[in-house]
């Protein structure tokens, strides 16, 4: 919590909002490959049509 | 000059770690090429929006999107190139036979596919240089996969399920369906199983198809054999939307349950969605799964369609003897909603381990001949208890 708080710092302090966007996808990304990963079970090999 | 500097660099890359083909490590030379293009096009565009755009707003917004849009094609580059080296394994294997150049497998509304009827195909698995197998399948003219006739049979048995019951990966003669008949000659033994069925297609089949006309014998039962996948292609998630997305969707509406076409046609977002993120690079090397997992209320659902097509099979054949078997390995969530429903249930969950390498095919998840044989002698005993 406190990386994010020095970033928000950071980017007040020198006006880097556009950073914001970036941060918060990569967060979701992390999120998302944390408690996704893995999810999908060994693929069920099928002959394709 | 820098970019053509880098290109340079690509191509020592490529003749020294290369077979010349403008490949590296399955990363085409084009694509780091436009990688590199667009890390160069990015920061040009900051340059150019500070330039000629007064307003600071406005020049923040688009270089946070562009920022955006080459950071995610900077991580799903890597993970293509980690993606490569994983699926080294597994692009080793090869499906080929009359099974695809006679076109086995047809499109066909409501089930969403079907077998072809009257037809002997063969499908081959290599690995290499190695066949894993090469098995003869044969349909009926009712597509039905061949099962023995015996002069002795009276009773009916009626095979439901997926390529488990259908017997993808070994002949005729060493299905299920085909190794009861034979331990039990009293029954005429029908096969309705095909690769990538779920219990909605079961129920599809009965709504659609008078199954009573199809199948001869004065008394008989129904079996269908459930696996942990079966859910996954009922609710039609992320992992078998591209095979499954053709098949019947059925949603509850006053505790009935309702076709209401395929999953393609009844939830458009959302195969468009899992269209899009089955294609990540992301996704699919940290196999990530829309839901990330089954929920209770998935199972309960899956019970639910199963319930469904035991009172159809009741209503056509006058008679409850419908049968949910559990193959081995199967995820124990679904019982109690099974059992909530009064289904019968035949738990053979713990008969044998399925990862042991004499019941499985190699490379392949599907049971060996030996698995069936198994299933099939103790399929036989129960029966004769409880009919």
């Amino acid at each position: 919590m406190w990386l994010l708080k020095d970033l928000w710092l950071f980017m007040k302090e020198r006006k880097k909002f556009w950073l914001a966007p970036v941060i918060i996808v990569l967060l979701l990304l992390g999120l998302l490959i944390v408690f996704g990963s893995g999810s999908a079970v060994a693929p069920f090999i099928y002959s394709l049509f | 000059m820098i970019p053509f500097v880098f290109k340079g660099i690509i191509w020592l890359a490529g003749l020294l770690l290369g077979d010349r083909d403008g490949k590296i490590t399955g990363v085409g030379i084009p694509s780091v090429q436009f990688i590199i293009f667009c890390i160069f096009g990015v920061l040009a565009a900051k340059q150019m929006i500070c330039i000629f755009t007064r307003k600071k707003i406005i020049a923040n917004i688009a270089l946070s999107l562009i920022s955006l849009l080459s950071i995610l094609f900077i991580c799903e580059s890597i993970t293509g190139i980690l993606l490569y080296f994983k699926n080294r394994k597994t692009s080793l294997l090869f499906w080929e036979g009359t099974y695809y150049t006679e076109r086995f497998v047809q499109a066909y509304p409501v089930l969403g596919f079907r077998p072809a009827a009257s037809k002997t195909v063969n499908l081959a698995l290599r690995k290499g240089n190695k066949y894993i197998y090469n098995a003869c399948y044969t349909t009926d003219s009712l597509r039905r996969r061949i099962c023995p006739v015996s002069q002795y049979a009276y009773k009916y048995a009626i095979f439901f399920g997926c390529s488990y019951t259908f017997g993808e990966g070994v002949n005729n003669e060493e299905t299920l369906p085909w190794l009861f008949g034979k331990k039990d000659t009293s029954f005429r033994t029908y096969n309705y199983g095909f690769g990538r069925y779920g219990p909605h297609q079961m129920l599809a089949l009965l709504e659609t198809n008078q199954l009573q006309n199809e199948v001869k014998g004065d008394n008989g039962f129904a079996v269908y054999t459930f696996i942990n996948n079966h859910v996954n292609r009922a609710i039609c998630d992320m992992s078998t939307f591209a095979w499954a997305a053709e098949g019947p969707c059925y949603q509850n509406e006053n505790r009935h349950l309702v076709y209401k076409g395929s999953f393609r046609n009844t939830r458009p977002w959302r195969y468009t969605l899992f269209n899009i993120l089955s294609q990540s690079n992301i996704f699919n090397y940290f196999s990530i799964n829309i839901p990330f997992r089954l929920s209770d209320k998935d199972f309960e659902f899956i019970a639910e369609i199963i319930l469904a097509a035991s009172k159809e099979y009741s209503r056509q054949f006058g008679n409850d003897n419908f049968f949910v078997l559990l193959y081995p390995g199967t995820d124990m969530r679904i019982l109690p909603f099974l059992q909530k429903n009064g289904l019968k249930v035949l738990d053979y969950s713990s008969l044998f381990r399925p990862s042991d390498a004499v019941y499985h095919i190699p490379d392949d998840v599907h049971p060996t001949a030996a698995a069936y044989k198994r299933i099939a002698k103790k399929l036989a005993v129960d029966i004769k208890q409880k009919m």
